[in-house]
């Protein structure tokens, strides 16, 4: 099976139980998670289902294209379930019969894995999923986001595309994966990772870095604390997407700084908790919008939400 | 009629390592439940597997009894008229309890007399007990983390999927986690996916299994452990054994197998350490060896017995192909930097905020390393040896090996240096610093090792107090009761002459002078955990540690402690020692009264003596002292504890003789009881000077 092709399973899978098949959001983001229609749409009581394909950068994990596993950017595939079904278990080991894991040839473990992201202010509570002693995804239902105790709880599945890519084709390297029939994913992205190794532990202008995290920061808490004039008073009036997509760069910048071995203990630690305030002042202000919006989604939600 | 009660509760994949403990705490709720409601049972098993927890109660009651009641309405003189019949207020009490006002009778109570009526109450059936209690019991249950799911009503440890709750056969009418109960449990994930009908509460297990599933914890581990050494016997080898590592993956899996996997024979050149650390670590896997050796072979455990396609092996060996690589890379990379080179960089690892970077506690440790190894007469060399492993013991650190398996902190730098070829000694000392880490893991072997790891629990402990990290409760985030018992077991077992007292004067070097008696405290209170933990019973450890006026705890060198407890152990059920307890306290209550007495009479001059001369039973009892003390010095000198307390068994029939034939108090004789108190004030000194006997349980606390 080729990595396309798994792609089209997978998506075509999970558009088929009721999800909103999303694109990849278009800034550099660590995991699907930070996409804003995982990272927002988990907040509050309306209801959600969407599946994409997030290509994810961890620039610690670049290797120069070196290590048959680790690699600087890969492809992960996230779904957001909320509320969370009862079966989602079993739909999730559909998804896996669909592109041909008959469980009974393999041992498909739930070992405990708790997830969270100090940067999202988000936790929650749930498995690695182990396919014959290899991770092949993260299964989370998630507690908080943003600061915020959730209800209802949303279920992340996330899914290593390259692994699972890797196991099917019983292939040991990352770059020998078939992309299409006539193309590897080493053909496609090797020189990208050596590049981008490079830039991340050695080039990366750690000036720049810095003082671009400082002005996205500012922009962030600008955008945050954003007024207009209406009959004659001050009211609020954030734009909370910019205000998220600039909290999100500075995610970046950190993970470039980081991996550039710019930052001390205590200077990431404060970095982190920077990141988080902002994102969570975003859930906030998102809170408050879609409350004041009347959370336009909880009507007649079931149809578009269930499957 | 009473039949066996059934409750299980099924879920989603609950985190390993706790399993057991879990279905025998909701043994003991369910137990309790019962208990409170007086329904008689008999005795109660639990089981417990990844996806479910369950518990059989033998013999539960189908009911409870009956019982009589009496309903108290308006005082007698406000409900019956003069004539006995009854008044509105009687009228409107029996109309709201449903009872003709007849049926009211006259009833004396503490505060006068009463209406009343009697009823009988129907006892409650099992069904309605639990339905009463169960999901607060249930819901009540700890587990190191809970969760909410769906539309975050409910909050256990996982989504609760099934119930199943029977009275013999009989489905009870339960609702937990708004789920109702049945008779449907699951199997295995995958090898029974359907409804397993569980006819009756008796059968539980046996239906689970012909469904591949173990319900019973024991069994899963002794069928595990079964199939690794077969497994390992077909290589012609054995497992290194790990009991942490069967029971984690003994929750793991409802029907286990164990799978053999191979690895290349050149990652048999990694260090032994490394190879089983990254087989466990990553893969929860047992390593293999024959004769002592490692052999490029690993086990695996999976929940099935069968793996058709060869699936399950090729994909394990994969992972772990790739973790040992990243070992390699490690063991090699680590190795390109001296490791005495790393520590300047300590500086940017934090320790903890308030007692800044990791160099600067192993600068402390080094300090209090030296300082140990003087108190314990090392040679000037390895006291220097002992502060050279300190300075270094923390570098590995910031190894990549380290960062990878936290586990091995110490042993990678220990490696590491012997690898450089630096002093054995240094090497060995730092590769052990960190043990014993548990109670079943052993104290280090090597004397600058165990001074090091004393050392560096002594800093952690002393400077963690000082700053007020305090273990509370089931609170201990630094880990310091397990140092502190690692301190104390490695003095005691080495026979150090080091007492807490010099231990907590040592610890001055780390702290300062922050909260110096709350750490003694500290000391002297974990030092009596310890020795009960070691099975000795409150008495003796008071007996030992009191001693000499309650001065003994600060003061007796920790390889004392055990020596003397031990010697205390085997006399105090002997007959003749019983006594001399008995008799001990009783003289030292005479001391008491006597004590006023001699306060009033000290300017009489008197002199001691001439009463005890012209008395038999006191004459023997002081010729006893002055023949026993020498000796008894002697032994104590020599540590031979169990000979002190043999001299001091013999008093017991001397002593005894005195109280049968003498007269202590003597109102009419001011200057005789002033003697005869002080023989006995000698006597008490002597008996209680190296073990306070007084602490034992005597004779008398043995009568009804």
């Amino acid at each position: 099976m080729t990595f396309q092709q798994l792609l089209l399973s997978i998506q075509a899978h999970w558009a088929g139980k009721g999800c909103v098949l999303q694109q990849p959001y278009d800034l550099e983001v660590g995991a699907g998670t930070m996409h804003p229609d995982t990272f927002f749409r988990v907040l509050g009581p309306e209801p959600w289902r969407v599946a994409f394909c997030q290509p994810s950068r961890r620039p610690c994990d670049g290797r120069y294209g070196e290590n048959p596993m680790r690699v600087y950017k890969h492809y992960q595939f996230q779904v957001i379930l909320k509320p969370a079904p009862l079966d989602v278990q079993d739909l999730y080991l559909d998804s896996l019969r669909a592109f041909g894991v008959d469980p009974l040839e393999h041992d498909i473990r739930f070992e405990e894995d708790n997830w969270e992201s100090p940067t999202l202010g988000a936790a929650g509570v749930g498995w690695q999923v182990l396919m014959d002693g290899m991770e092949i995804s993260q299964f989370t239902y998630f507690q908080q986001a943003g600061g915020f105790e959730l209800s209802p709880i949303s279920v992340e599945l996330t899914y290593g595309l390259e692994r699972i890519c890797m196991f099917l084709n019983d292939i040991r390297s990352i770059f020998e994966i078939p992309w299409s029939d006539s193309v590897t994913y080493g053909e496609v992205r090797r020189r990208e990772e050596v590049e981008h190794s490079a830039y991340s532990f050695r080039e990366a202008d750690v000036a720049l870095f810095r003082g671009q995290f400082e002005r996205w920061e500012a922009e962030a808490k600008r955008l945050l604390s954003r007024t207009v004039r209406a009959e004659g008073e001050e009211r609020a009036a954030p734009l909370v997407v910019p205000a998220y997509e600039a909290a999100l760069k500075c995610s970046h910048l950190f993970n470039v700084l980081d991996a550039r071995g710019a930052l001390s203990v205590t200077e990431r630690a404060a970095s982190i908790q920077r990141i988080r305030r902002l994102a969570c002042r975003c859930a906030e202000a998102y809170l408050r919008q879609r409350e004041e919006a009347g959370f336009p989604l909880l009507s007649g939600s079931d149809a578009g939400s269930r499957s | 009629m009473s039949a066996p009660l059934l409750i299980e509760i099924g879920c989603e994949e609950i985190p390993a390592g706790g399993i057991a403990g879990a279905a025998e705490s909701l043994g003991r709720r369910i137990v309790a439940i019962l208990d409170q409601a007086g329904l008689a049972h008999g005795d109660a098993s639990a089981w417990g597997g990844s996806r479910r927890l369950a518990v059989r109660v033998e013999g539960v009651e189908e009911r409870q009894a009956d019982r009589e009641e009496t309903v108290l309405g308006p005082p007698a003189r406000a409900a019956f008229a003069g004539d006995g019949s009854p008044t509105a207020a009687a009228v409107g009490f029996a109309r709201k309890h449903g009872i003709p006002p007849a049926c009211l009778v006259a009833v004396r109570t503490d505060k006068g007399e009463y209406s009343a009526f009697r009823r009988t109450v129907r006892g409650r059936s099992v069904g309605e007990v639990l339905g009463a209690g169960l999901e607060q019991a249930v819901g009540g249950m700890s587990f190191p983390k809970t969760m909410r799911w769906g539309e975050g009503a409910h909050r256990w440890v996982r989504p609760v999927h099934w119930i199943v709750a029977l009275h013999g056969g009989e489905v009870l009418p339960l609702v937990l986690f708004g789920i109702e109960a049945d008779r449907h449990s699951r199997g295995h994930r995958f090898l029974a996916p359907g409804a397993v009908r569980i006819a009756d509460a008796g059968v539980y297990a046996a239906e689970l299994e012909r469904a591949f599933v173990l319900a019973d914890p024991a069994a899963r581990r002794g069928t595990l452990a079964r199939q690794l050494a077969e497994a390992a016997a077909a290589e012609s080898g054995e497992i290194v054994e790990d009991e942490r590592l069967l029971e984690e993956v003994a929750d793991l899996v409802e029907w286990p197998g164990v799978v053999t996997g191979r690895f290349a024979a050149e990652y048999l050149d990694l260090p032994r350490e490394v190879l089983v650390a990254t087989l466990r670590h990553h893969q929860k896997a047992f390593s293999v060896q024959r004769d002592g050796r490692l052999l490029p072979v690993f086990l695996a455990v999976a929940n099935t017995d069968r793996d058709p396609a060869g699936h399950v092996r090729r994909g394990n060996e994969w992972v772990v192909g790739g973790r040992l690589e990243d070992a390699r890379f490690f063991w090699g990379e680590d190795g390109k930097t001296e490791l005495a080179s790393r520590v300047a960089r300590l500086d940017g690892i934090v320790y903890h905020e308030k007692l800044g970077t990791y160099r600067e506690k192993a600068e402390r440790v080094a300090g209090l390393a030296g300082a140990l190894a003087r108190q314990l007469g090392l040679p000037e060399e390895e006291k220097g040896a002992a502060e050279r492993a300190s300075l270094l013991c923390k570098a590995d650190l910031l190894t990549g090996l380290v960062a990878e398996f936290p586990e091995l902190q110490g042993v990678v730098g220990g490696l590491l240096l012997r690898r450089e070829g630096v002093d054995e000694r240094v090497a060995a000392a730092v590769y052990e610093h960190y043990r014993p880490r548990g109670p079943d893991d052993d104290p280090p072997a090597t004397e600058l090792g165990a001074v090091l790891s004393v050392a560096d629990k002594l800093d952690a402990v002393a400077s963690l107090l000082a700053v007020g990290e305090r273990p509370t409760g089931s609170r201990d985030p630094f880990g310091l009761r397990r140092a502190t018992a690692g301190i104390f077991r490695i003095a005691c077992e080495r026979s150090w002459g080091v007492s807490i007292g010099a231990l907590w004067e040592l610890s001055a070097l780390a702290t300062g002078g922050e909260q110096r008696s709350e750490i003694f405290a500290y000391l002297e209170q974990r030092l009596g955990d310890f020795l009960r933990e070691r099975g000795f019973t409150l008495h003796e450890i008071d007996a030992v540690l009191q001693a000499g006026g309650g001065t003994a705890a600060a003061a007796l060198p920790l390889g004392d402690v055990l020596a003397r407890l031990e010697a205390v152990r085997a006399v105090r059920e002997r007959a003749d020692f019983r006594k001399l307890v008995e008799l001990t306290k009783r003289a030292s209550n005479i001391l008491r009264q006597t004590a006023a007495l001699i306060e009033r009479s000290a300017d009489a001059g008197w002199a001691p003596g001439a009463a005890i001369a012209a008395a038999g039973a006191a004459r023997r009892l002081e010729e006893t002292i002055g023949r026993e003390e020498p000796a008894i010095r002697t032994a104590a000198d020599r540590r031979a504890y169990a000979e002190v307390l043999d001299h001091l068994a013999d008093f017991a029939e001397p002593v005894a003789a005195f109280f049968d034939e003498v007269l202590v108090v003597d109102p009419e004789d001011p200057q005789g009881t002033y003697q005869r108190h002080e023989l006995l004030a000698r006597l008490g000194s002597l008996l209680t000077r190296y073990f306070d006997i007084r602490e034992l349980p005597g004779d008398a606390d043995r009568r009804p």
